[in-house]
């Protein structure tokens, strides 16, 4: 990889991250905190690209003009390493592949009980809105698991998730968002279950917002994830994602 | 170009594969590794040029304690001021290498920086409520193995295997040249490699199914090594592994402190940029030996401790 090709990778580089800081994209795979440290990176790399691109096309005079040329052999130092090639991969997959955020498949996959960690006090729910109390799907799933004096019991929730179908339910489904922490290859999905619809389940990923109350649990002795979390719907409507995939 | 070209001629067949949802969910893995990474490598390959642009050469090895027994443990101190992913620690550990400095305290710093530094502590305070002992034991377990390593590395490491960073570019011009120059072949170089370790560790998360875990979360030793190659394998970053252990409530004390004190010294990403920076002859006998002595320091502090 000669000179001029290293600066117009990076600033290339640089350029790519930069839109996707701006325009909000970044959110399919980050945290919102990701955003300004994203950007920053981004900014650094266009001017650490523009600078070595600059410097290869307009010193003609020494070692660089042979770089620029491909005929010199001038040491490896002026000679990129062959492995930053495979920078060119990631970029591709944001601009070609544009992948988006995890989904029903992602949900499906990772199978493992991955719960929130056990908690014996919570602060009293929202005042609701329109009728309905908006609950992130994390928070619902933490008192449905733990909280014994039965706060959502009664309560008429308001909840938004993606459809992860599942065969075993034949009037519902698994109402489910991706819990994140810093990208999207630490998120662990929060699936709730869906139940009491009378229409069939909209196709996978797509975006519902549930109406309904929390299903207490048929043995009032069971405790943790026995407890289930179960939403006995009343209604539900399809929303466009929302910018922020992730809880 | 020849991507490119490639990407043209195959784009009927790529059409169906960018449709699949394993290949969609792979790809999101992969660029969020990536991009997630960035900015941490950037920060460390700056920090690495400007290592170059304004320290001389030699000067390096001075700054540290003559003794090379107490080089070591001094090397760990410092780790605890730089507030950074592991991604970022590798060139500035390369970097320092390249500058002179001995290799047993360089990497006791590599291990150490992301490891003990105050923004991984508090993570991990948060992701624990209620359990500063916690904490404590996180730190003292991974500052143990940063240490440990370092003095195995001075008693049985040859210099030989650390050659390639030590050949590693010295650029002639004035400071601005030469921290433009660095920088750009660190962060080249280190890229490419961090690509690799996002390649490996998006399709071990999508091949590898999590309910194996389920299968072995009670079985004692076995659970403990179980969370260990987990965290080699899942390669996140250091200032969220907390919360992920936090998560796997149906494993022992022992075994989360294993998979947080492996992490971020330890991980497929990590191995792919120390292969780049210091060599695959290196890579080969630094992963395993790490991987060993921080298992152990998070069975014998989780056993004082917790």
């Amino acid at each position: 990889m000669n000179t001029k090709t290293q600066g117009a990778l990076v600033a290339m580089a640089g350029a790519v991250v930069v839109r996707l800081a701006v325009s909000g994209q970044y959110l399919d795979y980050l945290k919102t905190t990701m955003r300004l440290p994203l950007a920053a990176a981004g900014v650094v790399l266009i001017v650490l690209g523009s600078a070595t691109l600059l410097r290869a096309v307009f010193d003609t005079g020494g070692p660089e003009h042979a770089d620029a040329t491909d005929h010199g052999d001038h040491g490896d130092h002026h000679r990129g390493p062959p492995i930053a090639w495979l920078l060119v991969l990631p970029l591709l997959a944001v601009v070609l592949v544009a992948p988006p955020p995890l989904g029903a498949d992602a949900a499906r996959r990772d199978t493992a009980a991955s719960l929130p960690p056990p908690r014996s006090s919570f602060p009293a729910l929202p005042p609701p809105r329109d009728g309905a109390v908006n609950l992130p799907l994390n928070a619902f799933l933490s008192r449905a698991y733990y909280d014994h004096s039965d706060s959502l019991a009664g309560v008429t929730l308001r909840l938004t998730g993606f459809v992860v179908s599942d065969p075993a339910l034949p009037d519902g489904y698994h109402l489910t968002r991706f819990q994140m922490v810093c990208c999207a290859a630490d998120a662990i999905p929060i699936k709730i279950t869906v139940r009491g619809l009378d229409a069939p389940a909209p196709a996978d990923d797509t975006w519902v917002e549930v109406t309904g109350r929390w299903a207490p649990p048929a043995d009032p002795n069971a405790i943790g994830v026995n407890r289930g979390a179960i939403v006995d719907a009343t209604s539900h409507t399809e929303i466009p994602p929302p910018a922020n995939p992730y809880e | 170009m020849v991507a490119v070209l490639l990407a043209a001629v195959l784009r009927p067949r790529l059409a169906s594969w960018f449709d699949a949802p394993s290949f969609q969910t792979w790809t999101t893995i992969f660029v969020s590794i990536s991009l997630q990474a960035l900015p941490f490598l950037v920060l460390g390959t700056v920090v690495s040029g400007l290592i170059a642009a304004v320290v001389p050469p030699g000067e390096i090895a001075q700054m540290l304690p003559r003794n090379r027994v107490l080089a070591v443990p001094a090397a760990g101190v410092v780790g605890i001021g730089l507030p950074g992913c592991e991604c970022g620690s590798v060139p500035i550990a390369g970097r320092l290498i390249a500058g002179g400095a001995p290799a047993a305290p360089a990497l006791t710093f590599l291990l150490a920086a992301p490891a003990v530094n105050p923004v991984v502590l508090i993570a991990t305070a948060v992701a624990f409520p209620g359990q500063p002992w916690f904490v404590v034991a996180r730190f003292i377990a991974s500052l143990v193995t940063a240490v440990v390593v370092g003095w195995v590395w001075l008693r049985l490491g040859r210099d030989d295997l650390v050659e390639r960073a030590r050949r590693r570019s010295v650029v002639s011009g004035s400071r601005v040249e030469v921290f433009r120059a660095t920088t750009i072949h660190d962060l080249l170089h280190a890229g490419g490699y961090l690509v690799v370790g996002a390649l490996t560790a998006a399709t071990l998360q999508v091949v590898v199914p999590t309910s194996v875990l389920d299968r072995v979360a009670d079985a004692g030793p076995v659970a403990v090594l179980a969370l260990a190659v987990l965290a080699v394998v899942l390669a996140i970053c250091s200032e969220a592994d907390a919360f992920v252990a936090a998560s796997l409530t149906q494993f022992s004390a022992t075994a989360k402190l294993a998979f947080l004190v492996v992490g971020p010294a330890v991980d497929v990403k990590l191995v792919a940029l120390q292969a780049g920076t210091f060599g695959r002859a290196f890579a080969t006998r630094f992963a395993p030996v790490t991987f060993a002595v921080a298992i152990a320091s998070a069975t014998i502090v989780s056993a004082v401790l917790l």
